[in-house]
């Protein structure tokens, strides 16, 4: 068996795929309206661009990963997120972070 | 699809055009989906979770460029994250029987061929999720320029990357065979 067999087999199911699958118009509808107007802006600093390169992206969320379980375990500490969505309250927490540490860069120059 | 051929098709609203070229290319969204997720009821978030990235990014995609080049990349990094247990769910609450993508009937696969491709995604699903990415945009029939530009690596850098995936993926066939002859029951 070679990778080129199981390719050929891939296209065949790709064209069934167009029979076969369906969009659920309404409900996507409905979902986009939820979520509001599409941003005119670019994203900002503390927000990842999701249609940027896979690779981009990826070292991206490790990134702010690292941040978001330092900030957490500092409040966990501190009981603060206790009685809130932890996870809200991180992503303000490290965004507000970002915005502070941008700034402080532009001021040293 | 470029802006001159969604004039033709009177198009007005934004969102008209957004669901045009989301069912023309839903196939991306089933594949990709597919590929990173265990169950059902995370297969209908994660689509959702893609839709509703692209929606949000929408603005950002530029109509000269293809637009399965863009999903590609917004599918893949939702796939990707959610895979990694980093996506947060959406507060966007969709019914628990629905999903964005449904499918309509059951593909007529022969046998043979049900089993080449449950055999496949079973010997993809060994791969790291990078490794993954690229074997289904190859799979798929993508130039390496594309899988380049998806990825966001050079196009030797693919080349090299998929020889590497065909090497693992042929090794990880010979092992198997070796043990006993293939099916689908002894890749899951």
């Amino acid at each position: 068996m070679e990778l080129d067999d199981l390719k050929r087999a891939w296209e065949e199911c790709d064209r069934e795929l167009d029979i076969s699958i369906r969009l659920n118009r309404r409900l996507l509808r409905s979902c986009i309206l939820e979520s509001g107007d599409t941003d005119r802006k670019q994203p900002s600093r503390g927000e990842i661009d999701y249609s940027a390169p896979v690779i981009v992206v990826q070292k991206r969320r490790r990134t702010t990963r690292w941040m978001l379980r330092l900030v957490a375990a500092r409040m966990k500490r501190s009981s603060l997120v206790s009685d809130f969505d932890g996870d809200e309250i991180v992503g303000k927490v490290c965004a507000t972070l970002l915005r502070v540490l941008r700034r402080h860069r532009v001021l040293g120059g | 699809m470029g802006t001159a051929q969604l004039e033709k098709m009177s198009i007005n609203t934004r969102e008209d055009c957004f669901l045009v070229l989301i069912e023309e290319n839903r196939r991306i969204l089933f594949k990709v989906a597919n590929l990173y997720c265990r169950n059902r009821a995370d297969f209908a978030d994660v689509v959702q979770e893609m839709v509703l990235q692209a929606w949000r990014s929408f603005d950002h995609y530029d109509p000269s460029r293809r637009f399965s080049t863009w999903l590609y990349r917004i599918a893949l990094n939702v796939g990707i994250s959610f895979y990694r247990g980093e996506t947060r769910r959406s507060r966007l609450m969709i019914p628990a029987d629905e999903s964005i993508i449904e499918i309509a009937a059951q593909p007529s696969h022969a046998a043979e061929l049900q089993d080449q491709l449950r055999l496949l995604y079973g010997l993809i699903d060994r791969l790291d999720e990078l490794d993954k990415a690229l074997a289904l945009l190859y799979l798929d029939g993508n130039p390496y320029d594309v899988i380049a530009e998806v990825v966001g690596i050079s196009e030797s850098n693919v080349g090299t990357r998929i020889n590497r995936i065909k090497q693992k993926l042929q090794r990880t066939w010979a092992d198997f065979s070796k043990e006993e002859p293939l099916s689908w029951s002894s890749m899951t």
